[in-house]
């Protein structure tokens, strides 16, 4: 068998960033060019997340793969999935020295024998990685022993600092299960591609079914069958770019399945353009009031958002259509696939400060505090700091805001903060959790352009 | 050779001793690693939020976030550039060095970098606590026994004087769930008999806790786990080790834990120790008072019981001796090494981290009552049995969940008489069918 390329990091693949602090027009102008933008990286960071991670959660939504970990015991742990659907192989220093085909094999097949998958995936860890352990032969010699699919998901936890590389490995490995095509096109069949569950999500499921389409939605809560589904589809709607795109773009580059390019339906306008956009695609006609009603609680408010990267570009959106005023985003990351988004806030908001990097508080921290916002919306990290900091803050899970609702959504979320400021009061006077010296200096000190 | 696990839900070395580090006051834990390494292990001590963002629940934790650069070139350099980082970013304090499975695979001279901020007057130390060493609970049994064994090097704030103090070890932060009540209660007991307790975690540990480990009268070990460190103490400064077989539930172990102490200090006032047990026994008898129709609703009930040591041999022992009940299985998932001793109070005992392993054995001794972790509330509902949860996932247990004495013995008196059988969750994909 050829031996296919090492999959690429999100740096390398989109000129995607982990750090960078800047206002929002210095930062579109990383994108602007044609030149990838320069790397940089933290003298000082905060433990952050890696690929394994990211494609064990992503994988884990599939309810019927099951999921061995090659790596020691604790690389297998913190996952959402059911448990009885993971295994590791839980290495040992001897593994370490000696390597440990043989330890993946056994945990393989106990997996199938206990837990009875439809399929299974492969997650490498970093000392497997360092050991350049031989995990491809053993695949396929397993899937080979049991009679069913046994993919790799080429994470590694070191090659990429961007954590959303693992979603590429997970896609990768979803694409691998479909294998070849099977049966015709189903012209009423779209995948909603989304991580994310909950009534909205089920809403917008609801609004494609009155379009009489057939919805897949995957991974979240798939089957393995599911996936092979997804191969016959008429189209493919990406309601969280930042985990799903390449699983989107694999599904369009090998099936030929149309990728409907659109922001994430987030609020009634998003939403209206992307039913609208899905119904043309499809060959359907529908209409979707995309008006969004003023939030009194919003008018002139000073936000900050965060949030995975498409979306919180996304709800910005929604919030300044509402009547607030963004004036700083904090994102895990930033890649080419956010350009254009990048673009368009910039010109509305070119002195609005754009944070890039996922699990930093101590820049998170120092932000805010310049910042001072109104009201922080968003992630429970951004959302914790905020509230450490005094200011009035909500959480606000993408999930929850997909589709026309969203915006009551963000309305209830703002408005709590706001009435609900005492936990602010309070948590403001617990003790710092940074020292005074760090909150004095400039919140970019430790992003450094890297020296090669 | 490794063995594979299905269902794992504990972490390894390094998770148990970032865990252990972050729960002392004052002292920052420093990940030498690749990314993802500590934030796993955060995520599974507090339910996982789809690996987004960051812990909540912890203190900042400083990691080098090593790249493959630094796996090839090595990563010394990057640490050191860390520690210096970390000492102006964070307040001040102890720094723990923790190192990761790739800086031991690749070399990296850790202690040569620990050194130099020591030499400038840092209070730094390391401690290798790779994932492929062990187990979380492991983790612990290291960085303790490093930090006790190495305390007076360490620069720590002198403590103050406190006669009649007792270390408290064997209980781990976050991966035995009730650690933060139970140690709690652990003090209020020694405090009702003229000792002072030494928990080292939470809000009644810190820096000043870690500076008078060597001072203490006693250390009480109260699981495998904290034998290590209590050892290293006895070796550096002569401090005596009373061990006991884990947390003391209900009023019958909290005299017996009192009556080692007392044999070991000498500083137990008699007339106290008669006052707490009248007033445990009391409290232990109301509980039961209070519990006794539905105690006798549910009936003599053959348990299967799993969780960690510290918790679950002593709650075993505290239904088959107290309530006479039979005790099927006790499936110990801090796989403690050695002769548990609890075969009297279980049919079967059995010692494994392997999630499927522990359901085999939940199933084999068909019992009629399960007691273990949330995360078992599916298998009782598989089995029809009903469920008395010990822990649940989101940390929540910590504030008010604990075990130890007659209030211990309440709590779990309520959770019996409490427990349901579990509704089997439909799956959602049959749900939209």
């Amino acid at each position: 068998m050829a031996r296919r390329s090492r999959l690429l990091p999100r740096e390398t693949r989109l000129g995607a960033l982990g750090a960078r602090l800047a206002d929002a027009e210095a930062v579109a102008a990383d994108f602007a060019g044609d030149d990838l933008p320069q790397k940089r990286i933290r003298t000082f960071s905060e433990a952050a997340h890696d690929d394994l991670s990211v494609a064990l959660h992503v994988l884990g939504l599939v309810e019927d793969l099951g999921l061995v970990v090659h790596g020691p015991r604790g690389c297998a742990v913190g996952a959402d999935a059911p448990l009885e659907r993971i295994a590791v192989t839980d290495l040992d220093q001897r593994d370490t020295v000696l390597g440990a085909g043989d330890a993946l094999a056994r945990a393989l097949l106990r997996l199938d024998e206990t837990a009875g998958p439809a399929a299974l995936v492969v997650l490498g860890s970093p000392v497997v990685a360092i050991n350049n352990d031989e995990i491809r032969a053993v695949v396929a010699e397993v899937a080979d022993q049991i009679g069913k699919p046994v993919v790799w998901a080429r994470t590694d936890g070191f090659r990429s600092h961007i954590a959303a590389t693992g979603a590429d490995a997970a896609a990768d490995a979803l694409l691998n299960l479909i294998g070849a095509p099977e049966g015709e096109r189903e012209p009423d069949l779209v995948n909603v591609l989304t991580c994310w569950t909950g009534a909205a999500v089920d809403d917008f499921v609801a609004a494609l079914d009155s379009l009489g389409l057939r919805v897949n939605l995957l991974p979240a809560g798939a089957h393995v069958a599911d996936l092979r589904r997804a191969a016959r589809a008429s189209a493919s709607v990406v309601l969280d770019p930042d985990g799903l795109d390449a699983l989107a773009s694999g599904l369009a580059e090998r099936f030929g399945v149309p990728v409907l390019e659109t922001p994430p339906p987030v609020g009634p306008m998003a939403t209206a353009t992307a039913l609208t956009g899905l119904a043309d695609l499809v060959g359907r006609e529908i209409h979707v009031d995309g008006s969004s009603p003023p939030i009194e609680s919003l008018r002139s408010r000073r936000v900050v958002l965060a949030g995975p990267s498409a979306f919180a570009f996304a709800l910005s959106d929604l919030v300044e259509e509402a009547g607030g005023e963004v004036v700083g985003l904090t994102v895990p990351h930033l890649d080419r696939s956010h350009a254009q988004n990048l673009a368009r806030f910039s010109a509305r908001r070119p002195r609005a400060q754009i944070h890039v990097g996922e699990a930093q508080g101590f820049e998170l921290a120092n932000v805010l505090q310049r910042l001072a916002p109104d009201v922080v919306v968003g992630s429970a990290d951004a959302v914790a700091a905020a509230l450490r900091l005094g200011v009035p803050a909500a959480r606000l899970d993408p999930a929850a805001v997909i589709g026309v609702p969203g915006a009551r959504a963000l309305a209830k979320a703002v408005d709590d903060a706001l009435a609900g400021a005492a936990l602010a009061a309070r948590l403001a006077r617990s003790s710092a959790r940074y020292s005074a010296g760090w909150l004095r200096r400039s919140p970019d000190w430790h992003v450094k352009l890297e020296v090669k | 050779m490794s063995r594979p696990l299905v269902g794992f839900h504990d972490g390894c070395a390094l998770h148990g001793a970032l865990a252990t580090v972050a729960a002392i006051e004052g002292v920052t834990p420093l990940v030498h690693s690749t990314p993802g390494c500590a934030l796993r292990g955060a995520f599974a001590t507090a339910g996982a939020q789809g690996f987004r963002g960051a812990p909540i629940h912890l203190s900042p934790i400083s990691s080098t976030n090593l790249a493959e650069k630094h796996i090839v070139f090595g990563g010394a350099s990057r640490l050191r550039e860390q520690i210096k980082n970390t000492l102006s970013v964070l307040p001040r304090g102890l720094l723990v060095v923790i190192t990761g499975c790739p800086t031991e695979m690749i070399g990296d001279d850790v202690p040569a970098m620990v050194r130099e901020a020591v030499t400038q007057g840092e209070s730094v130390i390391d401690v290798g606590a790779a994932g492929f060493l062990g187990s979380a609970h492991g983790g612990y049994e290291r960085v303790l026994a490093a930090l006790a064994a190495r305390v007076d090097e360490l620069r720590l704030p002198a403590a103050p004087a406190a006669p009649g103090l007792v270390n408290i070890f064997g209980v781990v932060p976050r991966y035995d769930e009730t650690w933060a009540s139970d140690l709690d209660e652990i003090s209020r007991l020694l405090a009702a008999v003229g000792l002072v307790a030494n928990p080292i975690f939470g809000p009644g540990g810190g820096l000043s806790s870690l500076a008078a480990l060597p001072k203490a009268v006693a250390s009480l070990v109260l699981s495998p786990w904290g034998l290590a460190p209590a050892e290293a103490l006895k070796a550096k400064a002569g401090v005596p080790i009373v061990a006991v077989e884990g947390l003391p539930v209900g009023a019958d172990a909290v005299q017996d834990l009192l009556r080692r102490l007392a044999a070991a200090t000498s500083l137990i006032d008699d007339a106290a120790v008669e006052r707490l047990l009248i007033s445990e026994r009391r409290f232990e008898d109301f509980a039961l008072d209070e519990t006794l129709l539905a105690l006798s609703r549910l009936g003599r009930r053959r348990v299967a019981i799993a969780g960690n040591s510290v918790i679950a041999g002593p709650i075993a022992r505290f239904l088959v001796t107290n309530l006479g009940w039979d005790g099927r299985a006790l499936v110990l998932t801090d796989e403690p090494t050695g002769d548990s001793g609890l075969s009297a109070f279980a049919g079967r005992v059995i010692s494994t981290a392997d999630g499927a392993a522990v359901k085999a054995a939940i199933r084999d001794a068909e019992p009629d009552f399960l007691i273990a972790g949330a995360r078992y509330g599916a298998l009782a509902g598989e089995l029809a049995i009903p469920f008395a949860p010990i822990a649940d996932l989101g940390g929540r247990a910590a504030l008010s969940g604990g075990f130890t004495g007659a209030r211990g013995v309440a709590r779990l008196l309520a959770a019996l008489t409490a427990a349901q059988t579990p509704v089997v969750e439909t799956k959602r994909a049959a749900a939209r069918a």
